[in-house]
């Protein structure tokens, strides 16, 4: 921003553009000159949604919800760039459940209509949290995933014994309803500012969503995934899904 | 595709053909001609739409961008506002949906297919897939009403073969009263050298057209490539109905 256009603003506006100008270009240099590499491969994990939004472009769900879980992710990197590791999370669980969401709504057309414009019904009807329902039961009998969490070490599944997904979403939730371990604020620090130990915290979080909704899309859209090409699948795979033995579930139940 | 590149086809290529075409079929007494411009851009080399509105030929609100990639997007929504920007999926793949973001905003007056400015992945059966949207975008811009209109196609040819048999088998299957079909003994079923891809791109295009009930009057342009074996190839069309 320029400083005449500060000049002219409204004393309390102009403090706060003239503070976050300062804390935000500190925090992220301090955060790039640390871990550039890193960050440049969570932007190139975000930018996997560019393979999802063209092959699921007849879907007027992935149309609709696929550039915002882009946002999130994007959101995501933008705001940990800047220290605002709380926001950073709160965009990780709005992106899980976003995607969730869609591989609901993908078959569910006519519900994706009422939500589409605010009709929530099944908070009642269903006494469901959620449009899938209560917990994650309705995930676990598609067919896809299913199969993938047979194949998967026990150790290693979504659902079922490791909960890998219930678990990384309660963990984003403390971020939404601000448990203490995930405030923003620090008793000794007030401004964001760049923490290592809180950006490897949410870099592991952001490396473990992606991957989850990675796998969760390649599953639900079993008929699709594999119609990709291959370079499209390889990088879905390999920059995209975090575990040796997720990607390899993932190659064997797509036959590459 | 690289900025250089895209000022050497702008200024050899796109604009003279496009300025014919302004003299001839737009407003003459119009200081600025308006054109409704479709155009497959990047974030970072979009000079054809600043060129345009310097040489008075359009506006930014009669522009509408595609580009492959939701980054893309974002940044040039920012840069090039008020035009708009569509697409975060492969022109080539979208063309066919029928539910197409852009098909209410046919007919254009200028669309410029650069496909080398879409991240192509250079796999085999790209240009073959290229091909085809250029047919889906003439059949769009017909049912849409396109009278005249300027065409210009941009791709990267390299050493891959152009399957020239998967074009026919494409293109026929889409079926125009009147239209016999593409030769399939127009070209070898696999195309191997340079100048016979270029040559046969130019070829179906003047076909495609004719299938349409288009007459085309094309230029071409190949510049070879510093960093891969191959050649950026653009052709630039003026394309008008026939008797009208």
């Amino acid at each position: 921003m320029s400083n005449e256009y500060i000049s002219d603003l409204l004393p309390n506006i102009k403090a706060m553009c003239d503070s976050e100008e300062k804390w935000r270009s500190k925090s992220l240099q301090d955060t790039i000159a640390a871990h550039k590499e890193e960050v440049e491969k969570l932007l190139e994990k975000a930018n996997l949604f560019d393979i999802w939004s063209n092959q699921l472009q007849d879907s007027d769900a992935a149309k609709r919800l696929i550039p915002e879980i882009f946002m999130d992710a994007y959101t995501s990197i933008h705001f940990a760039c800047y220290g605002l590791y709380k926001y950073a999370h709160i965009c990780l669980r709005s992106q899980l459940e976003t995607s969730l969401r869609l591989i609901y709504f993908s078959t569910h057309p006519v519900e994706f209509r009422w939500w589409l414009v605010g009709n929530e019904w099944y908070r009642t009807g269903l006494r469901a949290r959620d449009v899938w329902g209560e917990g994650y039961g309705y995930f676990e009998q598609l067919p896809g995933i299913k199969r993938f969490e047979e194949i998967c070490g026990e150790a290693y599944r979504l659902f079922q014994n490791a909960r890998k997904v219930p678990k990384i979403y309660q963990t984003l939730s403390t971020y939404v309803h601000s448990g203490v371990f995930s405030f923003q604020t620090k008793s000794d620090l007030f401004s964001p500012t760049y923490r290592v130990e809180d950006f490897y915290k949410w870099h592991g979080n952001f490396a473990e969503v992606q991957s989850y909704i990675n796998i969760l899309l390649a599953l639900a859209f079993e008929d699709r995934f594999p119609k990709m090409t291959k370079a499209s699948k390889e990088k879905i795979i390999n920059i995209g899904i975090e575990s040796a033995s997720h990607q390899e579930s993932i190659k064997n139940l797509s036959g590459l | 595709m690289r900025t250089g590149l895209k000022n050497n086809l702008l200024d050899d290529l796109w604009l003279p053909i496009i300025h014919k075409f302004g003299s001839a079929h737009l407003t003459p007494s119009k200081k600025n001609k308006e054109m409704k411009v479709l155009t497959l851009t990047s974030d970072h080399d979009y000079q054809e739409i600043a060129r345009l509105e310097e040489d008075k030929l359009t506006t930014r609100q009669c522009v509408t961008a595609w580009t492959y990639s939701h980054f893309k997007k974002l940044r040039l929504e920012t840069e090039i506002s008020p035009a708009k920007v569509a697409g975060t999926t492969r022109f080539e793949d979208s063309i066919w949906s029928t539910s197409l973001s852009i098909k209410n905003q046919f007919p254009f007056h200028l669309i410029n297919l650069d496909f080398s400015s879409q991240d192509p992945s250079l796999e085999i059966g790209r240009i073959e897939k290229e091909i085809a949207c250029l047919e889906g975008t003439l059949k769009i811009q017909k049912d849409a009403g396109g009278h005249n209109f300027v065409l210009t196609y941009t791709t990267i040819i390299n050493s891959s073969q152009l399957d020239y048999s998967s074009v026919v088998k494409l293109s026929n299957s889409l079926l125009v009263p009147g239209w016999s079909g593409l030769t399939a003994t127009d070209f070898p079923p696999q195309i191997d050298k340079y100048e016979d891809k270029m040559r046969c791109i130019r070829e179906t295009l003047a076909k495609m057209c004719l299938k349409y009930n288009y007459e085309c009057e094309a230029e071409a342009k190949g510049i070879l490539l510093d960093d891969l074996p191959g050649y950026v190839y653009s052709v630039a069309a003026i394309i008008e109905e026939r008797g009208a």
